[in-house]
């Protein structure tokens, strides 16, 4: 009798959610999630995270059919939905919303998967790849000092827009970066700076 | 084939074992592939009943549920669906069970060892419905045998 | 101090349980199966399995095993379990009109459509021991199903559903009108805050213990409460439970629920268009508890003259019977008073002390 394989099995889902909650609790910290490399990172979250009672925004419709119907979630808008998954390779448009919740629901706030194509901590590793970069430093509660992400196909304007979301803590929204295999998560709760990258820095 | 209708398959295999219907899935595995349309699961589902005093809807509570929805790949090259819903614990028993619908509804490989099965299952309900029957008849209370009383409209 | 003394206890709370086990196993040779008890303590199983809230006769049958017939236990098995497990989904809408009944009877008409069929009912039995029972043998026992199954030569057939008695009333006007089913109110998922709506109230009530509900009706019938009402119907009978297929949509019977209904009928009072009509009032539950059904149907009716004209007693204030009648609730928090409270009531006793003190200087 063949069970769901991959990131729909059991076993992996426990593994990604734990990564997930460790990621989440040390913001800045990189953590490798793909279980067997069939799936991207993206989907291997959503598969552990989501199920049917909760809402998904697909924004720039990167899920297939199957997928979307082994996630369960229900479809719903950018501005409603309780997760959203979108292309960080592209600014977000002028009229691009999220849920921030409401003071007296502050945990109604979105959670957002931007995906892009490189995450990683040392500097050397972006600079070769000879894309473009954005060097996180996030502060803040779960971070021990700064912690330095550098980032490529991320474009920034993200991070302009996250700083507007979370201006009024508790409301806002959490971040979870992802490349192909590796996830970092950014809490409301965390200060994020831009810094200059080693790429553009030369 | 069998007569009864797919609405009241899951019914009838049901009136067996689990065992001997995660068997016959199993063998019926042995000659085709499947791959899930859905994620097959476990858990509950709450009964939403209609009072029938008023007509509001209420719940009643909940029940063990099993799903599976599979896309079965027969010999001859057709894809077919196949699922089933079962007041049910196990998601194996689902997977066999939406096997057997699959292979049933489609004419697949062995598909009259399904019906067997199933035809099987429904005499079993019947000889269920029979004892339900007979508690309802043999304790049907005759009012003709009390002496002159009016008749209620 | 007293947290010392909670740390110690550890070897005797294994050896409690181990005891507990020790009781259930000591001087029989055969233990318990989950059939025997769903069939043979056919009554208990049910009121734990309506108590519990949750439709697994299996794990029914286990809980009253595992916890050597306390019921209140039983239920809160089955709710700790119940609580480890995924909503997957909501059924569609069901009514009772499909239960395939093994008994129906009505108080308030002799000659019902379809006719009274008691079923499997204690209710004209004379309450007198059959002691043969105490020295029953296996022979003896195994006789009882086989006579009765060979009786089934010949039994005419019945109808296995009827129309609804009430649904007489309903076309002459003496009922209020049905109403839209609009979207019941899950307190298992939200917070109860009153006013509550009837939807609310039932399943409250529906998974309430048999007790706490009983004893509450019944202040209701005694005179804490003025609703005279007469069974229009009770039924028992297994309701199919009906999906639709993930492939087809199409609704198939995935399962079937025992289950028992009560519709009373009481006192009638103006309705919204000034035109009397007879109260009514609902009761439903998982398993065969007809005592439940009926004093559910009375605390509804209860219930909603107390939303109507304020409550007048007890028995009609929603938030006294709601938040009372809750088995694993209640009996959480009696249980919980056996827990140490050394340190409470150290300080109740040194305040008490305290107070003395004050006084005797005073004097």
């Amino acid at each position: 009798m063949n069970s769901p394989e991959g990131v729909w099995s059991a076993v992996a889902q426990q593994q990604i959610f734990r990564a997930t909650l460790t990621a989440m609790s040390s913001p800045g910290e990189i953590v490798r999630i793909s279980a067997d490399g069939t799936e991207r990172a993206s989907i291997a979250v959503l598969a552990a995270l989501l199920d049917n009672s909760v809402t998904l925004c697909d924004y720039n419709g990167t899920l297939d059919e199957s997928t979307r119907r082994f996630l369960q979630a229900q479809p719903a808008e950018c501005k409603k939905a309780n997760y959203v998954l979108a292309a960080a390779s592209e600014n977000p448009a002028v009229d691009f919303t999220v849920a921030l919740g409401e003071l007296a629901a502050p945990e109604a706030g979105a959670t957002l998967i931007l995906e892009g194509n490189r995450i990683c901590a040392s500097p050397n590793v972006a600079r070769s790849s000879g894309t473009v970069d954005l060097c996180l430093k996030i502060s803040g509660p779960g971070v021990n000092g700064v912690k330095t992400v550098e980032l490529s196909g991320f474009r920034d304007q993200w991070f302009h827009r996250r700083a507007e979301w979370v201006a009024d803590f508790p409301l806002g929204v959490d971040l979870l970066l992802v490349d192909a295999e590796n996830l970092v998560c950014i809490p409301r709760s965390s200060a994020v700076a831009l810094g200059e990258s080693w790429a553009t820095s030369r | 084939m069998t007569q009864i209708p797919r609405s009241t398959w899951i019914r009838a295999l049901t009136a067996h074992p689990p065992s001997i219907v995660i068997c016959l899935a199993a063998e019926l595995s042995q000659n085709l592939r499947y791959s899930h349309k859905s994620l097959p699961q476990d858990g509950l589902s709450m009964l939403k009943m209609q009072d029938s005093v008023f007509g509001e809807a209420y719940y009643l509570g909940e029940f063990p549920i099993s799903s599976a929805w599979i896309e079965l790949h027969f010999p001859d090259g057709r894809k077919m669906d196949g699922a089933a819903l079962v007041m049910s614990d196990s998601t194996e028993l689902a997977i066999a069970l939406a096997i057997c619908d699959g292979v049933l509804a489609h004419e697949g490989p062995r598909s009259g060892d399904v019906a067997t099965l199933v035809d099987e299952g429904m005499r079993i309900r019947e000889e269920e419905d029979k004892v339900r029957n007979a508690m309802l008849a043999k304790t049907q209370v005759n009012f003709a045998a009390l002496s002159s009383e009016e008749v209620d409209e | 101090m007293g947290y010392v003394a909670i740390k110690g206890g550890t070897a005797a709370i294994q050896q409690a349980a181990k005891l507990l086990e020790f009781l259930r196993a000591d001087g029989s040779d055969q233990p318990l199966s989950a059939g025997d008890i769903q069939r043979q303590l056919r009554f208990l199983h049910s009121r734990v399995l309506s108590e519990g809230a949750l439709y697994h006769p299996e794990l029914c049958s286990l809980a009253i095993k595992q916890s050597l017939g306390d019921t209140l236990e039983a239920a809160f098995m089955l709710r700790a379990y119940r609580s480890t497990r995924a909503r997957l989904c909501e059924s569609p809408l069901h009514n009772t009109g499909k239960m395939r009944l093994i008994r129906r009877i009505s108080a308030a008409f002799k000659n019902v459509p379809g006719g009274q069929m008691l079923g499997p009912t204690p209710d004209y039995t004379q309450r007198l021991f059959r002691l043969e029972l105490l020295d029953e043998s296996p022979e003896s026992f195994q006789r009882v199903a086989r006579e009765w199954m060979a009786g089934l030569i010949g039994v005419p057939e019945v109808p296995d559903s009827f129309p609804k008695v009430l649904d007489v009333l309903r076309t002459e006007g003496l009922l209020p009108d049905i109403q839209e089913p609009g979207v019941p109110f899950d307190v298992t998922r939200e917070p109860i805050v009153f006013p509550l709506p009837r939807s609310a109230a039932l399943y409250t009530m529906s998974r309430a213990e048999t007790g706490s509900l009983l004893g509450l009706a019944y202040s209701n019938m005694r005179g804490y409460g003025d609703l005279h009402p007469t069974v229009a119907e009770l039924r028992v009978g297994y309701l199919p439970v009906m999906l639709p297929s993930p492939a087809t949509g199409e609704m198939v019977e995935a399962g079937e629920i025992l289950m028992t209904e009560c519709e009373i009928v009481c006192m009638y009072e103006k309705g919204e268009n000034d035109t009397p009509a007879f109260g009514l009032g609902y009761g439903a539950c998982f398993g065969h508890n007809e005592t439940k059904a009926i004093a559910m149907a009375v605390l509804d009716r209860a219930l909603q003259r107390g939303a109507k004209h304020g409550p007048q007693n007890p028995s009609e204030d929603a938030e006294f019977v709601l938040l009372h009648i809750d088995g694993t609730e209640s009996m959480g928090f009696a249980a919980h008073y056996k827990m140490p409270h050394y340190v409470t009531f150290q300080s109740d006793l040194d305040r008490l002390r305290k107070a003395q003190q004050k006084s005797e200087v005073k004097a």
